[in-house]
């Protein structure tokens, strides 16, 4: 069964239309691209998938239902914007995440902030920005979750940072698990893609294999990403 | 899940509230210390001193409520239809159990500063004669004029229990509105506040009228609703206010619970 399903999925913001009928699956075990110009739909789709927003049309399921309590349980999600209280400290952070997700593997997330030389004492508001999304990131991954939503994890970070972030995902998502990585950093991203989804303007023009780009079309994803997307 | 929410809620509240609580306890013993000054020392130095300290404090309990609402409703606006709802609403739980433990512990820290606002007094008084007798003298105007102190005070708290939730709700009403729009979302929710505050006054007038006006057809007087033989606060009067202020909080919390959960507009 697929984990993340949508019908006909539709979002207007009043007479914008963010996503127009997407009809989408993804199998769990897969790390997806959803790759798309700003403003092509790629949060929104985030946010329908973690109850953030109501469809206007259409539904969204996650491992076959629809976004709740339940789905919440077994989705790991990364915004695109700092969401953690600035006065809390990691051990607070620790705590709470511990409290919240059944699924939260402490030790995972100790041995992740051990190596980036983070202390449990220090709070959120005596960090820099990047060491902030690195302690979110580092939350996030240390769910043993069904599907990971990540959008734009790499988004506003130095290309040192990137490269920790993108190996924390590597190294840390369950085997079983999907993930989704929302980006238009597409270089950094494609090595570590077993599919792709392109999104413009609230439709999706393709979801294929990474490997399909490489062996039968002979570009790179970002190649591939740039013909595509071509500005005239 | 719900009560681990009110937990970490209660301990975001209390690291707001503790300083504020601290310095109203600081400020009670600076105001005991100078009426003792003005009480033993013939001085104008300590006569301006001590009133200045008395008067700080005075204005200290009064800020104290007041703060403490500001710092709650922020805290509301912030964790709820802030950055910090990106984490609140994909935790594992219900958009009533979000609202309703937040409303909980703003309440209870309503409360508390109530509370603090009262110790704060006592101590502040302790041992003046003139407010010592100030209290008899009211306790025995009550009883001479037929008031049951203590059945009367059970239904001001009551009352003033209600009011609390009602008032919270409105406040999460506004903010909730406030923010379903795509700018200047503070400034509509200090809008949609009077908004709501003037539709209550309007809506309670009205009924209140017309109570009267049904009280006054049935008994040819309408002086029941504010005063009978044994008790100052009447039955009708009691159950209006309460009833008031519960249809109103239903009618903000569910107006809460629609934007949050139907139109949560984050950032």
């Amino acid at each position: 069964m697929p984990i993340f399903t949508c019908e006909n999925l539709t979002k207007r913001y009043g007479p914008v239309l963010a996503l127009d009928h997407v009809n989408l699956n993804i199998e769990p075990g897969r790390i997806v691209g959803l790759l798309g110009p700003n403003g092509s739909g790629k949060s929104t789709m985030i946010k329908l998938a973690n109850g953030l927003l109501t469809p206007s049309e259409g539904r969204i399921l996650i491992d076959g239902k629809a976004p709740g309590v339940e789905t919440k349980s077994i989705v790991s999600y990364l915004p695109e914007r700092t969401y953690l209280a600035d006065w809390m400290s990691v051990k607070q952070l620790l705590k709470f995440f511990q409290d919240m997700y059944e699924d939260f593997d402490r030790d995972r997330a100790l041995a992740m902030l051990n190596h980036l030389n983070i202390a449990e004492t220090q709070r959120i508001k005596q960090m820099s920005k990047g060491t902030r999304e690195k302690v979110q990131l580092i939350l996030v991954m240390s769910r043993r979750a069904k599907l990971y939503l990540l959008d734009e994890p790499i988004g506003g970070v130095d290309p040192a940072a990137r490269d920790y972030i993108l190996n924390t995902i590597i190294g840390n998502y369950e085997p079983n698990a999907a993930v989704i990585i929302s980006t238009h950093l597409i270089a950094d991203v494609e090595q570590m893609l077993d599919e792709v989804i392109f999104i413009n303007g609230g439709h999706i023009i393709r979801h294929t294999p990474v490997d399909e780009i490489r062996e039968q079309m002979g570009m790179s994803v970002d190649a591939l990403f740039r013909e595509e997307f071509k500005c005239f | 899940m719900f009560l681990k929410l009110v937990k970490h809620e209660s301990h975001a509240a209390a690291r707001a509230m503790l300083p504020l609580l601290g310095g109203l306890l600081a400020m009670a013993l600076l105001a005991r210390l100078s009426i003792w000054m003005m009480e033993t020392v013939d001085s104008s130095v300590t006569n301006i001193i001590g009133v200045f300290l008395i008067g700080i404090f005075y204005l200290g309990c009064g800020a104290m409520v007041v703060t403490t609402m500001i710092l709650m409703m922020v805290r509301f606006s912030k964790s709820v239809h802030g950055d910090e709802g990106y984490l609140t609403h994909t935790l594992p739980v219900g958009v009533h159990s979000i609202l309703l433990s937040r409303l909980l512990v703003c309440f209870l820290a309503v409360v508390i500063s109530f509370a603090a606002v009262y110790v704060g007094i006592q101590i502040a008084t302790l041992g003046v004669d003139s407010v010592e007798s100030l209290g008899i003298s009211i306790k025995a105007a009550l009883r001479s004029a037929g008031v049951e102190t203590s059945s009367m005070l059970l239904k001001i708290f009551c009352i003033a229990g209600m009011s609390i939730l009602a008032t919270i709700l409105m406040i999460y009403a506004a903010i909730s509105i406030g923010h379903s729009f795509a700018t200047g979302k503070t400034g509509k929710s200090v809008l949609f506040f009077f908004v709501l505050y003037f539709a209550q006054q309007i809506i309670t007038s009205i009924v209140m009228v017309a109570v009267l006006t049904a009280e006054f057809a049935t008994t040819g007087s309408a002086e029941g609703l504010v005063t009978t033989s044994s008790n100052s606060l009447s039955s009708t009067m009691f159950w209006f206010s309460i009833g008031q202020a519960a249809i109103f909080g239903a009618v903000y919390y569910f107006l809460t619970w629609y934007m949050t959960k139907k139109r949560l507009n984050l950032a």
